[in-house]
């Protein structure tokens, strides 16, 4: 956690842009929450129907840790749409995003319930964790 | 029904795995809350999956309990159900996300 799905109709998103896409969601939401890199999963689908599209070529859905601010959820949704709008060639006004707050204690990474925002150095060096 | 979202990296369950792990996340959602689990099972092709932006090996389960759930309660459903995922299908401790919400 946080998990960014991004679904998208068959062959919007190239497969050479998906790792620099991934790559600018874990940077983008690092850089706006603090979160440490090693909680970021950003996963690619094509047509599935549990992410629906409603008429979007993309839509890329953000569950993130509970706590953050409608600002930081405002720039992690303008940044992410930007990144997939420059690697992929999509149109902004064809890629949905939206965000879903979970509350940290609802998770388990790791064997254990996440930390809350802001507490991640104490989890992550009692997991031994040096990717952070 | 307890609806279950699954996403695994599609190189790494087999179709086998798979039934198996779904069956096993039936028998939780039964035991756990008297109900049976709706699986949305989303498979992440290679080289669409990453975790801090590198190649993932990450397996998420993650479902709606039936009712609202004392900490006390959930924290061993999730270990319950962590370790369903890691022995069914031979991921470590930290390839396994678990959750378990509260109703929709």
């Amino acid at each position: 956690m946080p998990l960014y799905m991004c679904n998208s109709l068959k062959g919007t998103i190239p497969e050479e842009a998906k790792s620099k896409i991934a790559a600018d969601i874990t940077n983008i939401h690092c850089d706006v929450t603090d979160a440490p890199p090693t909680f970021v999963h950003a996963f690619f689908v094509e047509e599935a129907p549990q992410l629906p599209l409603n008429g979007n070529s993309v839509f890329l859905m953000g569950s993130i840790r509970d706590g953050r601010t409608e600002e930081q959820k405002q720039t992690l949704v303008d940044q992410m749409k930007q990144s997939i709008n420059t690697h992929a060639g999509v149109p902004l006004d064809e890629i949905m995003m939206a965000t879903i707050d979970v509350p940290a204690s609802w998770v388990m990474e790791g064997g254990d319930i996440l930390p809350e925002p802001g507490e991640e150095e104490e989890w992550l060096n009692a997991h031994h964790r040096t990717d952070a | 029904m307890v609806p279950v979202m699954c996403v695994v990296q599609q190189e790494q369950v087999s179709s086998d795995v798979a039934k198996t792990l779904k069956s096993a996340i039936g028998e939780f959602t039964q035991q756990a809350f008297g109900a049976d689990a709706e699986i949305a099972w989303i498979e992440i092709p290679a080289g669409s999956g990453f975790t801090a932006a590198k190649p993932s090996t990450t397996l998420i389960a993650s479902m709606h309990a039936n009712r609202p759930l004392p900490q006390d309660v959930r924290v061993p459903l999730l270990k319950q159900l962590g370790e369903i995922c890691m022995d069914i299908t031979g991921l470590s401790t930290h390839e396994v996300v678990t959750s378990i919400r509260d109703p929709q």
